[in-house]
């Protein structure tokens, strides 16, 4: 466990290294240059231009600088400021990160109940009328796009039935003061049904079928048609012999694609008006922000790495063959 | 169809057994019927055939492409205006920035004729509906296609060299994999059209609209790794069978065998998982028009879903269209790939 323990956190110490080089390379090589951005645009004079670059850095060589971003982001754990308005990029993540979580772990909440009652139920009884129902569910989940599917539920459940908002945030601890905006648990739930089934579709699509397949996969094992034999009650048989063995895989899957989805987030996030980290993604690139966007890029592709990572060492945790394979 | 399926093929005068007797001796033996085995092919291709679904799927498919690519342009002559013409005064936009109706008469200023907007305006410019969701088919088709090109193009290669060499070949690919698996697909993605996208945007080889190979190059950089292990994992089983010791033992070159051993086994899967992401690069291409950063003057399915946004009380037919166009594209290609797997390999489970 402890070899395994090590080997994974090199790696994902290594994945670090490897995709903050490449993020910082692609922000190098964009038509935005940053001491131009920070001066005003194309009114820049030419003492600011040259008082920043030097601050910056920014005629150094690429592994000087990209040294100088690496040495910011480990030692001082900072993402920089924003190019638009001069806002320190960190504190726009610590207001963004919430709203995307709360998004991302809601969603999954949804997109696992919809895959296990449909999945199983279906697998339980096949080409009953409810198989086909999901198979049909199935097919519009991965084939509908998720902005699309946000906007036909903004307009059918919010703008035609009026029954939810069609659009932002409501924090879960209440509003700031003197902002006049909802808040508090409830309207943070109310806000984000919506957002959550739209995030959550195409995943649960995904997932029915996964699950439906590997349930009647285990159907089919002899350990089954041994508890059968040996007169085990059929709801036993279910729980503890079918679905155990059924879902383990699920598990793994789900932990993989946690990380998958929060790109998603960005649609759901620009459909709703979730004020995320994909939110100020999409922003950013508008207004040429790309402190901000890099800031994103970042600190979304390193929270996805710990996650894994915690994620593996947990698997390894609960089941020896994976880390003695 | 049972009945026609065991049919025997009747082939006459091919020069078989049957008719060299028959030439013989003049007796009826001549007239005996010879049975031919059926080629793998024939036999896909008769599986696929009772498949309804799959080809509904293909023939929509088919009908897709001839109306962006054929009928785009005839339809262009027949209302006198192209799909980036803008008419910016009533009645196309009234006063309040609303998008015509379906069927307004609009003035031309160009050709001094009234055109018809026969699905209304898109957008506040008072673009044509219509156009742009035709030309926006021709968009999703060509960046849909050519990155399944370029993805499989990418992972083949680089997939089969892994499976066939192993050793250190292996090792550094299936690193290289590793790691690009690890990016977070979307975000990359975004970023890097946002960053170097205009840079690439007028790359257009003459034919492509702008854009068009931005993308393409894009998605192909970060998609190659999930056909490549695939391709990794069949080769790595193909070359272990019988016939690849056998070619190997009588001295057949590597190229030899990856060429007339290795590779006709991966056309199936091949196939099958290209139909599949096809489908998948719609919906991509679709998302990065809709933020802005994919096709940005041209039409686009995705530019109209997001254009369709800012009038979806109003008008909400305008998100109907692109929104369902895209779901059917797809929806056919989805199910044209579900199809293509179950000929190919009809042990695998539908679902």
């Amino acid at each position: 466990m402890f070899r395994y323990l090590i080997r994974r956190i090199l790696w994902a110490i290594l994945l670090f290294i490897i995709i903050t080089f490449v993020t910082f390379v692609i922000f190098f090589m964009g038509p935005n240059d940053p001491a131009r951005a920070q001066c005003g645009g194309d009114q820049a004079r030419p003492a600011c231009l040259k008082l920043v670059t030097e601050h910056y850095g920014l005629n150094k060589p690429l592994y000087v600088q990209y040294w100088r971003f690496f040495d910011r982001l480990v030692v001082h754990q900072n993402l920089g400021y924003s190019y638009a308005n001069g806002s320190s990029v960190n504190q726009t993540i610590a207001k963004a990160a919430p709203v995307t979580a709360s998004l991302v772990f809601g969603g999954a909440v949804i997109w696992m109940m919809i895959a296990l009652s449909l999945g199983v139920y279906s697998a339980l009884r096949p080409r009953s009328l409810l198989d086909r129902t999901a198979m049909v569910f199935v097919l519009i989940g991965i084939s509908a796009h998720p902005v699309w599917i946000g906007l036909i539920f903004e307009y059918v459940f919010g703008v035609k039935l009026g029954w939810t908002p069609i659009a932002n945030y409501a924090n879960f601890f209440g509003a700031p003061a003197g902002s006049g905006l909802p808040g508090g648990p409830w309207q943070w739930f109310y806000h984000m049904i919506l957002p959550w089934f739209t995030f959550a579709l195409l995943f649960a699509a995904l997932y029915v079928r996964m699950v439906r397949a590997n349930v009647m996969e285990t159907l089919n094992e002899d350990f089954v048609r041994t508890a059968r034999a040996k007169g085990a009650p059929e709801r036993r048989i279910l729980v503890s012999h079918v679905l155990r063995n059924a879902l383990l895989p699920v598990v793994t899957m789900l932990g993989m694609d946690i990380g998958v989805a929060l790109g998603g987030a960005v649609f759901t996030e620009t459909v709703y008006q979730l004020p995320g980290l994909g939110q100020n993604l999409v922003v950013g690139i508008q207004a040429n922000d790309f402190a901000t966007v890099q800031g994103v890029v970042v600190f979304a592709t390193v929270a996805i790495l710990l996650f894994n990572l915690i994620v593996d060492v947990l698997y390894a945790w609960i089941d020896p063959r994976i880390r003695l394979a | 169809m049972a009945q026609r399926d065991e049919k025997i093929v009747v082939s006459a005068g091919a020069g078989g057994l049957g008719a060299a007797i028959a030439s013989e001796s003049g007796t009826e033996l001549g007239s005996m019927e010879e049975i031919k085995a059926r080629g793998y092919w024939e036999l896909v291709w008769r599986r696929f055939r009772r498949d309804k679904v799959a080809i509904g799927s293909g023939v929509f498919i088919i009908l897709l492409i001839f109306f962006a690519f054929g009928a785009a342009p005839i339809v262009k002559d027949m209302v006198g205006h192209g799909p980036n013409d803008l008419f910016l005064y009533a009645p196309a936009v009234n006063l309040a920035g609303l998008p015509a109706n379906p069927m307004t008469h609009v003035h031309n200023p160009n050709t001094g004729h009234s055109d018809l907007l026969v699905l209304g305006a898109a957008n506040r410019l008072g673009q044509d509906e219509l156009l742009r969701l035709m030309y926006g088919a021709r968009i999703s088709l060509e960046v849909a296609i050519l990155s399944t090109l370029g993805v499989m193009f990418i992972g083949v290669i680089l997939g089969s060299a892994a499976g066939y060499f192993r050793g250190w070949t292996d090792t550094i690919i299936s690193r290289v994999t590793e790691i690009t698996m690890a990016f977070p697909v979307l975000i990359f993605v975004i970023s890097l059209a946002a960053t170097v996208g205009p840079q690439l945007d007028n790359i257009t080889l003459g034919v492509f609209p702008q854009g068009v190979i931005t993308l393409v190059l894009i998605f192909s950089l970060f998609g190659w790794f999930y056909p490549a292990r695939i391709m990794r994992a069949q080769v790595l089983s193909i070359r272990e069978k019988e016939y690849v010791e056998a070619a190997r033992m009588v001295g057949a070159s590597d190229s030899r065998i990856i060429r007339s051993h290795v590779l006709p086994h991966l056309v199936a899967p091949m196939i099958v998982y290209s139909t599949l992401i096809v489908a998948s690069y719609v919906l991509f291409e679709a998302g990065l028009s809709f933020l802005g950063v994919g096709i940005k003057f041209n039409a686009s399915w995705g530019n109209l879903l997001s254009s369709a946004v800012d009038y979806y009380t109003t008008r909400p037919l305008l998100m109907l269209w692109p929104g369902l166009a895209l779901m059917l594209t797809t929806l056919a290609f989805n199910l044209l790939g579900d199809g293509l797997r179950d000929a190919f390999d009809p042990r695998a489970s539908h679902m």
